[in-house]
This record gives structure tokens, sequence and C-alpha cells, in this order.
């Protein structure tokens, strides 16, 4: 069947293009901003602030279209949840785009305190965890593809161990070597912030869940119940 | 309960009004209707929605043998109300059409006082007692949210209401005989939008006491209005469901295109 509104599908075409702009615009925010700790660079962690202006930019972009859809289009069925979907998820991903922020500040931190990093925790490896959840977010995104979303709250568990054993490595760290508190104390922080963009990740894919089925799931509990059930 | 497009949803016995079994409808050799399957749940407003010439209003006219005016028609199937078949030989259509009433797209006052639009169909029943009239007027005009409005001018000519106004005389005119169903069809096309949220607040208020089936090309409005919709196609009934359903998550593809206007 041909379709009759070709300039709304344009317009939900380019909604869709701003949410996979800021994915991929976070991405890139996220490994720049673990390596402003690693590599204490103070011009890394202005990259990332730079980017943090687009995210907003694009954040409110989305939302404007979002509304002006919604009054002008009167979207309904799949339409619509595409439109709630996409002014949803811009808050989850802004949200992730602030954590990435946090981190680029701790590598200034670290920088200015005259500190040299040392992997007391493998902080590149985590965050290439919340980095595959976010390009698969996006992925399922665009491509509606249920079993993704699925991938992405199972990999959240991941991340969820990894921060834990993390932690309490860093924590150990610590004990033993007191001079590596105040770096440590920070690694930890970094560790927590990718964990929590982690959790926004998953927001992601429960929006993207009812995008495709029209169905709010908390999919994160719904795992975790059936999980213990099944134990 | 639930089948194919063809056997939509059935409403549990108890709550049906209205149902439909197996309608077939003709205009000469041109077939119109094509098995429709449908339950009208009491107390409820049930939207039929569809593109034009898809068979809706054909449809609601079955519902009170309107149709039967037409020359060279034909309908296999029955229609149930209240479990009666009303198009069984012995039939009353005359008690039917005032158990069912019809109201149309334009407003069709009659050439006469808004009183006597309000009573003419209780006095076509008999009812001369002037003073049982009046109540029966006041009460309806009430119903129709227009007493206010026409209180101190129920003997001015019908035709110097305005539009929403008229549509609302004819709403009162099918309630003074106090209707257990109330077709509609296109009731708000030649009204502005305030005449038009008048008459959509009213139904909702109407639907506390009687069944109402509407039939309208304002997809919004059939989603603010009704409980129940259903869409219409080439005059099959392709999907019934709850309103919030079926304009959120459509389960036939045909009803989403048409509801997202992607009909091409």
């Amino acid at each position: 069947m041909g379709t009759t509104r070709a300039l709304f599908d344009e317009q939900l075409s380019q909604l869709r293009s701003h949410v996979q702009e800021m994915g991929t615009t976070l991405d890139t925010m996220l490994e720049t901003a673990v390596r402003a700790v690693t590599e204490q660079n103070e011009a890394l962690t202005s990259e990332v602030l730079a980017a943090e202006d687009e995210i907003d930019r694009l954040d409110a972009l989305v939302e404007e279209a979002c509304l002006r859809l919604i009054s002008l289009q009167q979207p309904v069925a799949s339409d619509l949840r595409e439109i709630g979907t996409a002014f949803k998820i811009v808050t989850d991903l802004e949200r992730v785009g602030d954590y990435a922020v946090d981190i680029a500040k701790i590598g200034r931190r670290i920088a200015r305190r005259g500190l040299l990093y040392k992997p007391i925790v493998d902080l590149p490896r985590l965050t290439d965890l919340v980095r595959t959840m976010l390009k698969d977010a996006m992925i399922a995104y665009v491509a509606r593809d249920p079993a993704i979303v699925q991938g992405i709250v199972a990999a959240d568990d991941v991340v969820d161990d990894v921060y834990h054993q993390y932690r309490d490595h860093a924590i150990e760290a610590m004990r033993q070597d007191t001079t590596l508190v105040y770096l440590g104390t920070f690694v930890v922080l970094a560790t927590k912030y990718l964990e929590r963009a982690g959790d926004h990740l998953v927001n992601v894919a429960e929006r993207v869940h009812y995008l495709i089925t029209g169905e709010l799931v908390p999919l994160a509990k719904v795992r975790k119940r059936s999980m213990t059930h099944g134990a | 309960m639930q089948a194919g497009p063809q056997s939509p949803v059935l409403a549990p016995a108890d709550r049906t009004k209205i149902a439909v079994r197996g309608l077939n409808f003709y205009y000469g050799g041109v077939q119109a209707l094509f098995d429709n399957n449908l339950d009208i749940c009491q107390r409820e407003v049930t939207a039929l929605i569809g593109p034009s010439g898809c068979g809706k209003s054909t449809f609601l006219r079955t519902l009170n043998r309107m149709n039967d005016e037409i020359p060279d028609t034909r309908l296999t199937g029955q229609v149930l109300l209240d479990g009666q078949d009303i198009y069984a030989p012995m039939a009353d259509k005359v008690l039917l059409r005032r158990r069912v009433g019809m109201v149309f797209q334009k407003p069709n006052p009659f050439p006469k006082s808004v009183f006597e639009n309000v009573v003419y169909g209780p006095r076509v029943h008999g009812e001369n007692r002037r003073s049982r009239l009046e109540e029966i007027a006041e009460a309806s005009l009430r119903r129709a949210a227009l007493w206010e409005e026409v209180k101190d001018s129920l003997h001015k000519s019908a035709f110097e209401l305005s539009g929403g106004q008229q549509q609302r005389l004819c709403i009162a005119r099918v309630l003074a005989v106090e209707p257990e169903v109330l077709l509609m069809d296109e009731p708000c096309s030649a009204l502005d939008p305030v005449s038009t949220f008048r008459i959509e607040e009213l139904m909702r208020e109407l639907a506390n006491e009687i069944t109402i089936v509407i039939v309208t090309h304002n997809m919004q409005q059939a989603a603010r209005v009704s409980d129940t919709t259903g869409f219409f196609l080439k005059g099959e009934l392709i999907e019934v469901g709850p309103t919030e359903v079926l304009f959120s998550r459509p389960r036939d593809k045909r009803t989403e295109d048409y509801i997202q206007g992607r009909f091409g």
C-alpha cells in the first residue's frame, strides 16, 4: 500500500536521524571521556564538554520536532509510538552525555592535581561494554529488532557485575596502598557513572520494546524476576 | 470468542444490545456489506470508521431498517436487538425506530417551532396532553444540552437556531421518544469545532443511559468519544476493538494504514 503522507514520513525520518546522531556523538563522548582519564588529558575533557553542547542542541531539536508533529499531524498507532519513543529516549541519552562529561571532568581533575593515572581497574573495558550497549540501542531503535533489545538488557547485567567487581577491587587496592586513595576514589566514581549510563541505555531499550510492541514493560525487572525464579 | 478479520471480537452476551450476525447487504446486484459480525454493547459509544463508500453508513442504517426505504435492496443475516431479530417477518418497524433513533449528517429540523419539533414523536405515538408534552420537551431539551439556550424561545421557528443548536434539537427530538439506541451518521460534519465538542460531550453524557453508534470520518472524534471502534473497508468489518487499543496498536495492517492516513 503506497503512502499518502510523504511529508510526514520525511519528518519522521529526520526525527530518527537526529536521535541516531545523538547516539553517534555519545559514543565518541564516552570514548574520549575515558581517554581523558587514562591519559590525564585536559584537551580531551574540553572536547567532551563541547560535544555536550551538541547533545543539548539535538535533545531540544528532537523535543521540538516531536511536539510539532503531535500538534500538526495528529499521529496515532505506530507513528505516535515512534514520536513518543523519540521524545522519551532523548532524555535518557542526554543523561548518558552528562555521565560522559562527569568522567571527562575526572580526567581534568587528575591532570590538574599532577597525578599519574594507574590502571587500578580496566576502565576502557567497562567503557567498551557500555558503548556496545549504546550502539545496539541505536541499531534496535532503527531496525526495530526485539532480539537486540533483549541483548541490551542482558548486557547490562554484565556491566553491573563488572562494576561491582571493579569497585571492590579498587577499594582493596586503596586499602593496601593509601597513596591510591585520591585516584582510586575517582576511578570508582567513573565506573559508577558508566554503570549508571548502562541503566539509562536499558531505559532506551525498554522504550524501543514499546515502539515495537506497543507494550510498556520493565524489561530489566522482568529479566531479574525470571532469573530468580529460574534459579 | 475471537477469530479472524471476518469474526471480530464479540462482547459478552449480557452486555450486548445489538448483535449483528452474518450480515450481507445488496444494492441491486451489487453487494455492499460482506458477512459482518459485530456486538454493540449497551450504554457504550461504538464508532464506525472507514473510507468513503466502505459501507459504514449502509451498516448503520441496517440497525433500524432505514435501508428498507431504498428500492431494490436486499439483506441476509441477522440483526438482533436484545436478542430479537429486527428483520423477522412479524417485527414492528415503527416500534423499532422508536427504540432505535437516528440523527443525520445535516440537521433536519421540521419547519415548525422548537417545541413542536421535540414533541413531534410523542404526538405521533398518541401523547396529546399539553402538560405532558411540555414535560417531555423540557426533559428532552435538557438531555440534549439545549434547554438553557432555547427555553425562552420555544415557539420560535427551529430554522432560527444555529447549525449546532439545530443538530442538538434533532437529538432532543429523537430523545423525546426515549430510544434505547441512538444511531448518528456523521452528526458533526456540518458543524464548527465548538458545536462539535458540545455534541461530543453530549454523546458521552447520553452513553450513561443509552447505546450510541456513530459513523464518522473524523478519526480524532472516534478516538475522543467512543469506547469501541470498528473499521470498515470495502464492506468488510476488518477490525473491532476497544478504541484505545485500535488507535494505539491495531492488529490489522489495513487498520493501521487507514488511521495513520497511509491509504494510497
